[in-house]
């Protein structure tokens, strides 16, 4: 069969999984088949309990409101990692220069990585869903399995929205803001639901009332009940023949109209990440209009802000993380007072996170560690000034967040400084302590790769948060956060590497 | 006077095999010297031991006088390494680079500038002084890299294999740069695959194999050791051959 043999379209597709099982660390195979075979296993155990007390048809006459809001956090949750997973397969794979000059038509390679994507957006779902699907055979629901095409076809429709979007982007605003729009879109479309849940917090009691009243009344029961069109995919999802054949055709169909319109755009846009789109500036008048300064902070702090702030990745990965302090804003201004205790630690826990990823590609993933190795500066300090610029942005970012504690009670304003600060702090030192040299596209996987001193780096922010959270509660005490995050602290102080290791 | 670089003996072992093993080498201030050997030979290793990126497991090192051990400061502050593959930040352009290094050097702002300008101009690079250096091709990089290594004016250079991915004119207008330093005083030990690079610019060669320096001297002075021969590359092949040094 032609598809089999190179280059067709099932050949790429085995090279794809090929790559993405040896990225994930094929040699840990035995790891892999006996602790995720236990887990499915345990996860077909825990369906057939689940199937033999109610079967799934009945879930949706008993909570179909529940279900369908799962439904849509769900298909948001898949479609934002597909815009993930599509920004990599067009701008960060550096294996379409080599394919597309190869004999391979370019509608081969568009479908393939949109199929690969639609694979990998639908993943965890089909997962997690497969053993009811299973389970479901041993309860005589053969038409159960349409749930594996109707995951398929859902995938390819998500593939196919992000290729679009992503390539329509890569279009309008040039490839390299694409790619920060589209992973910035993939973040917004993930978080959407959990901002729009916020909205309720934000209406009036009268506006409220007027809500609770549509939500118990028949036109919400329209929406929101088995009937509603909202529920087909679910009942796709069951196995019913035709939700199951609307969702697989709509899917494919989708999926065939995009790769005819894409195909053009997929070919400029690879074109053009390989290329670049900043213009070369006048070259001699900026040389002569720029000064150089002088200090070893200064230039080391600079330099580390310029590279932090020209790395569309993360600044993509930033964003997302401010991203995620909106739902913490919307809290305060709706609810003020309420919200006063669990605000701080919120807002700590995810500056925290951000100064850990800044500080890892600071200091693990230093680009030219052989230009600082030969330098006559000490190490240390280089080290020490990296971190510093980490920890400067997320600690801007606490900021506004301070100031509203500082207008409300200059105790509470001083607690939420002082243990963000702290745990700033704690989370470069355990960075600085724990640096091993990486590479910064290596960011998305570093708490994958460095198990222990993430664990570490969570502990002493979990320590922290708890502790910011003691002493805004008044009453409870901070002492055992702050014994967490010390322990984690001398964790990673007994972790770091020896002079000459 | 004291020698560039003089080194006693020294050791380095990588899973307990020598990758440099009891080296002695002494370079005189103001000479051209090339370090030749096959792949593997312990070059890299030993210059990397030099500029302060290796620990040296026996032995010592001394830069113009300063002991890397005792003095790794002062050591540094006269020297310049240019790796074979040099890194650079691809997000910073040209002239945010070299401020940068004259940070790291502590030279003085006005002057770092100037002379920023001036070796980005000799090397051809003006143009995209303001160009990110992630859209440079490969010979640009090492020419950017290069004028970071010169931009302190180091009294010397140690440079790995300088001239890999430069077109012929890049090529020559390196191999002039270093030729022009060595003649205003500094020194130059370069690493090279090229043996002819060698041949046409070096005044002393050392053939390093199997972490020792198995030969050393002048082009002449090794041809008349070899006994045999009447180019480099004869040389070379009869010494670092498997059999010729059990």
């Amino acid at each position: 069969m032609r598809i089999l043999e190179p280059p067709g379209w099932a050949w790429l597709m085995r090279h794809e999984l090929r790559l993405e099982w040896r990225a994930f660390g094929g040699g840990r195979l035995f790891i892999v088949l006996v602790g995720g075979g236990l887990v499915y296993a345990l996860a077909h155990l825990a369906a057939w309990a689940v199937m033999r007390a109610s079967p799934p048809e009945s879930w949706l006459a008993a909570a179909a409101p529940g279900l369908i809001v799962a439904e849509m956090v769900v298909a948001l949750l898949v479609l934002s990692s597909a815009f993930g997973l599509a920004v990599r397969a067009l701008f960060f794979r550096g294996d379409l220069d080599l394919m597309l000059s190869a004999p391979v038509p370019v509608s081969t390679l568009l479908a393939v990585r949109a199929a690969f994507v639609a694979l990998g957006c639908v993943a965890l779902v089909a997962l997690l869903w497969s053993p009811f699907v299973n389970v479901g055979l041993f309860f005589g629901r053969a038409r159960a399995l349409l749930a594996y095409p109707v995951l398929a076809a859902f995938g390819l429709a998500c593939a196919s929205i992000a290729f679009c979007v992503t390539l329509a982007l890569a279009r309008v605003v040039g490839v390299r803001r694409a790619r920060i729009l589209a992973q910035v879109l993939g973040a917004v479309i993930g978080a959407a639901l959990v901002i729009a849940m916020q909205v309720p917090n934000l209406m009036s009691d009268a506006t409220r009332m007027r809500y609770a009243r549509w939500l118990s009344s028949g036109g919400a029961h329209d929406w929101m009940g088995p009937a509603s069109p909202l529920a087909w995919p679910l009942r796709a999802l069951f196995g019913e023949p035709l939700p199951a054949l609307a969702a697989i055709v709509a899917g494919v169909a989708l999926f065939l109209a995009m790769l005819p319109l894409n195909r053009r755009a997929f070919l400029d846009a690879v074109q053009r990440s390989g290329e670049g789109t900043h213009r070369a500036r006048v070259a001699a008048a900026g040389a002569h209009e720029r000064r150089f300064r002088t200090g070893l902070a200064r230039i080391v702090i600079a330099k580390e802000l310029r590279l932090i702030v020209r790395d569309p990745m993360l600044i993509a990965s930033t964003l997302l993380q401010a991203l995620y302090l909106v739902p913490l804003v919307l809290v305060m201004v709706s609810r003020g007072e309420s919200a006063r205790a669990l605000l701080g630690p919120a807002v700590l826990l995810l500056a925290s996170t951000l100064c850990g990823n800044l500080a890892w590609i600071c200091v693990s993933a230093e680009e030219a560690p052989d230009l600082l190795g030969s330098a006559p500066v000490a190490h240390w300090r280089v080290d020490v000034l990296k971190a510093s610029a980490a920890v400067l942005v997320p600690a801007l970012l606490s900021l506004p967040f301070v100031a509203w504690y500082l207008m409300h009670s200059v105790i509470d304003g001083v607690a939420v400084a002082l243990f963000v600060a702290l745990s700033l702090f704690s989370t470069a030192l355990i960075q600085l302590w724990t640096a091993r040299p990486a590479r910064a596209r290596d960011l998305a996987v570093r708490r994958k790769d460095h198990v222990t001193t993430n664990l570490i780096e969570m502990a002493g922010s979990m320590g922290w948060a708890a502790a910011c959270f003691g002493a805004l509660a008044h009453g409870v005490a901070p002492a055992l956060g702050i014994a967490v995050a010390g322990g984690a602290l001398l964790a990673a102080y007994l972790m770091r590497p020896r002079r000459g290791d | 006077m004291v020698p560039a670089l003089e080194i006693r003996g020294l050791l380095k072992q990588f899973g307990g095999k020598p990758a440099v093993d009891g080296l002695d080498l002494t370079v005189p201030q103001g000479e051209f010297h090339a370090l030749l050997g096959p792949n593997g030979a312990g070059k890299t290793t030993t210059l990397r031991i030099v500029a302060g990126l290796t620990t040296a497991d026996q032995g010592s090192v001394s830069v113009l006088g300063r002991d890397l051990a005792t003095d790794p400061m002062g050591a540094r502050r006269v020297l310049a390494f240019l790796s074979d593959d040099p890194m650079l930040y691809g997000k910073l352009d040209a002239l945010e680079y070299l401020e940068f290094v004259a940070g790291l050097w502590s030279l003085e702002p006005r002057g770092a500038r100037a002379r920023a300008v001036e070796l980005l101009e000799l090397l051809g690079l003006a143009e995209q002084a303001r160009q990110r250096v992630e859209r440079y091709s490969r010979g640009m990089r090492q020419k950017l890299a290069l004028a970071g290594a010169l931009i302190h004016d180091p009294a010397l250079m140690i440079l790995d294999e300088p001239l890999t991915g430069l077109d012929a004119a890049a090529a020559r207008l390196v191999k002039d740069l270093l030729v022009a330093r060595v003649r205003a005083g500094g020194t130059v030990i370069l690493t090279t695959h090229i043996l002819e690079i060698a041949e046409r610019l070096a005044e002393r060669i050392s053939i390093i194999a199997r972490g020792r320096i198995l030969a050393q001297g002048t082009l002449g002075e090794l041809r008349g050791r070899a006994g045999r021969g009447d180019t480099l590359e004869d040389v070379f092949l009869q010494l670092t051959a498997p059999d010729a040094h059990p």
